[in-house]
């Protein structure tokens, strides 16, 4: 028997049915179940009936929208007027879910250009672990007033409150892309390319594990070659060019994390460059298979799914780094490795769910003891 | 032990004020209209002694409110009345710069542009730019999320900091964040910008910095009517060109501006925009060709571009200094800081010239049109009976429309003291209830900037004292 489940069709019953229950999670495709696979005294709130697009006018450079939405239905709704989310969601193909995505706090490689997902999250609207429907945040792209519960909710994990509903800035997307590929001989070598383009307007810059670096660039076609060549020059090696259909099908591999095998586990971890290639040095590397992104501010990791978590654990800790587990059975949480912020988050957790309805961040005392 | 004596013990007596002529000096903050005074004022020099003041003060239940420059609109950095406040503008050391890996980790009371000029050697800047950035601090853009002219495209400061390392209310120590760009877990660092100084003192701050464009492009257009620059605006957005900056002026303003500092603008023009693209030289120098010939379908009768560095800071100038120029032409104003949906700009310019009309008072108006932030400036005459209470009046009108057309009653100045009673309008009682569990979670006895944002409480008398010191002096601007 595996956990219970409850599909809301409205804020109402899914207000009723957080009061009646004691342990709750919410879920919407499903894609990432790192996130809420638990045992079965917890009922999973599946969120997809709370789909729709609620408000979109391209002028206004935002979108309101359900959070059982399909991240691919928002991904239309937005490309039929030349916009798009620009931190670049993942896993759209996949099916996953706006809640899910902004739970997980998950960007693709089009992070680069823009940010990730916490600098284009501007309203939230969320039921909470008492049952009140909370709005934090608005719906203009520029707001100060109140606590800004958009950010908090990004990377909830579905711990703070069950989202209903997501405002997002978008941007217009560049008419047509081109990548630019080379090989190169190491991580190091990689790193040593990444500060050099650092002046470029790239769309995306990923390393993938046979050391692929790969470079979108988004354009006006009268200037592409300049731009090209204004490359070239700077890395000193031949880049290969893919564009088209093609060039489109590598950004949607590396988004839909075709790379990782869907038995084994699948970790992410926050990075800079420097912070990566140590991390690099100090783990086993034959055990994983690796993906550098978003120019090196994350790190992607798929291993065997019975991996040793702990001894991951212990490395992300000593160099102050944080990882989230999205795919593969959970040691204890999903969060790993540093968690210097789970005390205060631990604390607003106690305001938003004080009769302890959603899971914790990080182990309890009694299960520390056991 | 009373808290003075304990405060005593921790500070040499050259980092703590106590006597009234010493306190006056931090009575007040950008928002010349509110006044009251502190207990005592601490220049801490270490982050122990600030940790130390907060454990003080939670343990004797004695507010505290920590301050920069003291250059809030909104008085947010206004004293608690019989508080303690925590001036950090000694602990501003950069502590670590990596141009490699583009962050810089910074003391609270570091002064927003010594970041970007710290960082300009690597070709490197700290984004946010409020207009007071020559002075303000990165510990009060944190507290109240400043913004500045580059928001559409960069967002505020929250999308800036990455990690930030603060004594909460209760004296814990918090580390929030890290070092990189992106985020594992909830972003705890960003909920903690724009608190409003009612969770704790920042204390240290990573902050991202991002490349220095390789070229912007500006230009200045004329218009014979606000509404023909308002749709220029919407013709620049709907055109699928992302902008670093869209701002517009009225008559009134144009006319402060050039008043103050020469810089050349039209002067027959009812409204001016200036649009300003960066980024990569080629993909701009396209856009901008894109661009002028936009403009010229929208019924601008001059254009100019800058045509070289000096020329683009001149057009800069000129908008920067727009409102403290407004102090020539009268004696007293207020600013405010609404939000509309871009597209409901033009009619919420009309809306405002009615209520103009309606109250007696002349209103300039200058917004960042690019994100809908309007900043209307009330004037009025402070020493008339009455006058600033009837331009409140006014000015909570304008909040009230921002609301009811979806947008915010605060794009960039905060809640602070000023707005907190207009919160109720934006959101609900159980919105409200939300926030103040998450902040007595928090500080439980509410002694951290107690006060602001939520209605209620503890508000001085309001007052006219005209314009801040420093703003008189053209050393700070309002924007």
């Amino acid at each position: 028997m595996g956990q219970p489940i409850e599909t809301p069709t409205s804020i109402d019953d899914l207000i009723s049915q957080v009061k009646s229950l004691s342990e709750v999670i919410p879920r919407g495709s499903g894609t990432k179940p790192s996130l809420w696979e638990s045992s079965e005294t917890t009922t999973l709130i599946d969120t997809r009936q709370l789909s729709s697009i609620v408000e979109y006018q391209p002028s206004e450079y935002t979108i309101t929208v359900q959070a059982g939405t399909l991240l691919s239905e928002v991904v239309e709704a937005l490309a039929e007027n030349g916009q798009y989310l620009p931190f670049d969601p993942p896993m759209a193909e996949e099916g996953a879910t706006v809640g899910g995505t902004v739970a997980a706090g998950l960007s693709g490689p089009g992070a680069y250009r823009y940010g990730p997902l916490k600098d284009f999250i501007i309203g939230v609207r969320f039921v909470d672990g008492i049952g009140n429907f909370v709005r934090g945040g608005g719906k203009v792209v520029k707001n100060a007033a109140g606590f800004d519960f958009p950010k908090l909710f990004n990377g909830s994990l579905g711990r703070l409150g069950i989202l209903t509903e997501v405002s997002f800035k978008v941007f217009p997307e560049p008419q047509s892309y081109v990548t630019l590929q080379t090989q190169c001989e190491s991580h190091q070598e990689a790193l040593k390319i990444l500060p050099i383009v650092k002046g470029y307007d790239l769309e995306g810059v990923e390393l993938d594990n046979q050391l692929n670096l790969q470079m979108r660039l988004g354009f006006q076609e009268a200037t592409m070659d300049v731009r090209k060549q204004g490359l070239e020059s700077l890395i000193n090696k031949d880049l290969s060019l893919t564009f088209g259909e093609p060039e489109r099908a590598v950004w949607k591999s590396i988004k839909g994390f075709n790379w990782a095998q869907d038995n084994r586990s699948l970790f992410k971890v926050a990075t800079h460059p420097h912070s990566a290639l140590k991390f690099l040095n100090a783990i086993q590397l034959e055990n994983w298979t690796l993906h550098l992104s978003n120019g090196g501010k994350s790190l992607y990791l798929s291993g065997p799914a019975d991996d040793d978590i702990t001894s991951l654990d212990e490395t992300l800790k000593s160099q102050k780094l944080t990882g989230l587990q999205i795919k593969g059975p959970v040691d204890s949480h999903p969060l790993i490795g540093n968690t210097s912020s789970i005390p205060f988050i631990n604390r607003v957790q106690k305001a938003l769910d004080p009769e302890n309805r959603f899971l914790t961040f990080s182990p309890t005392t009694s299960e520390v003891a056991s | 032990m009373d808290l003075i004596n304990q405060l005593e013990q921790l500070f040499p007596p050259k980092q703590l004020f106590t006597k009234k002529s010493q306190l006056v000096a931090y009575e007040t903050d950008g928002l010349t209209s509110f006044r009251s005074e502190p207990l005592a004022v601490v220049v801490p020099e270490t982050h122990d002694q600030v940790i130390e003041t907060v454990r003080l003060c939670h343990k004797a239940g004695v507010p505290f409110m920590a301050r920069g420059s003291g250059t809030s609109l909104s008085g947010g950095s206004m004293p608690v009345e019989g508080g303690v406040v925590i001036t950090l503008n000694r602990l501003n050391k950069i502590l670590k710069l990596d141009p490699e890996n583009r962050f810089a980790v910074v003391e609270a009371g570091t002064v927003n542009l010594k970041v970007s000029q710290a960082a300009a050697p690597h070709r490197l800047y700290y984004a946010p730019d409020p207009s007071s950035q020559q002075i303000c601090t990165i510990g009060g853009n944190l507290a109240f999320n400043s913004g500045g002219a580059h928001c559409l495209k960069y967002g505020m400061t929250a999308n800036h900091v990455l990690g930030i390392k603060a004594v909460l209310a209760d004296g814990e120590v918090a580390e929030l964040g890290g070092e990189s760009a992106d985020t594992v877990g909830p972003d705890a660092a960003g909920f903690f910008c724009g608190n409003e100084g009612l969770f704790g003192v920042a204390l240290e701050v990573t902050l991202r910095l991002t490349p220095q464009p390789q070229r912007y492009c500006t230009l200045l257009a004329a218009y014979d009517s606000l509404e023909k620059a308002g749709h220029a605006v919407s013709a620049v957005v709907d055109s699928g060109m992302l902008p670093g900056a869209m701002e517009i002026m009225d008559k009134l303003s144009i006319k402060a501006a050039e008043t103050a500092v020469n810089a050349g603008y039209p002067q027959d023009a009812a409204a001016l925009l200036i649009v300003e693209l960066e980024g990569e030289i080629e993909a701009v120098e396209e856009d901008f060709k894109t661009l002028r010939g936009l403009i010229d379908t929208t019924g601008a009768y001059e254009t100019r571009v800058a045509q070289d560095d000096a020329e683009r800071m001149t057009i800069w100038k000129g908008r920067k200094s727009a409102f403290s120029a407004v102090g020539r032409l009268s004696p007293d104003y207020l600013v405010q800081d609404g939000v509309v949906p871009r597209s409901r700009l033009a009619e919420a310019l009309v809306k405002i010239e009615n209520y103009s009309k309606e109250y007696g008072l002349d209103v300039a108006n200058v917004f960042h049109a690019g994100d809908g932030n309007l900043h209307p400036l009330i004037m009025f005459n402070g020493k008339e009976e009455g006058a600033l209470h009837h331009a409140e009046e006014l000015a909570g009108k304008i909040l009230s429309m921002c609301v009811e057309m979806g947008g915010s009653i605060t794009g960039e100045h905060g809640v602070g003291m000023e707005k907190k009673k207009y919160m109720p309008q934006m959101f609900n009682e159980t919105d409200m209830e939300c926030m103040k569990r998450v902040r007595r979670a928090i500080d439980p006895l509410e002694i951290a900037n107690r006060g602001k944002m939520f209605p209620g409480g503890e508000a001085p008398a309001l007052t006219t004292h005209g314009a801040h010191p420093l703003e008189k002096a053209g050393i700070i601007s309002r924007e």
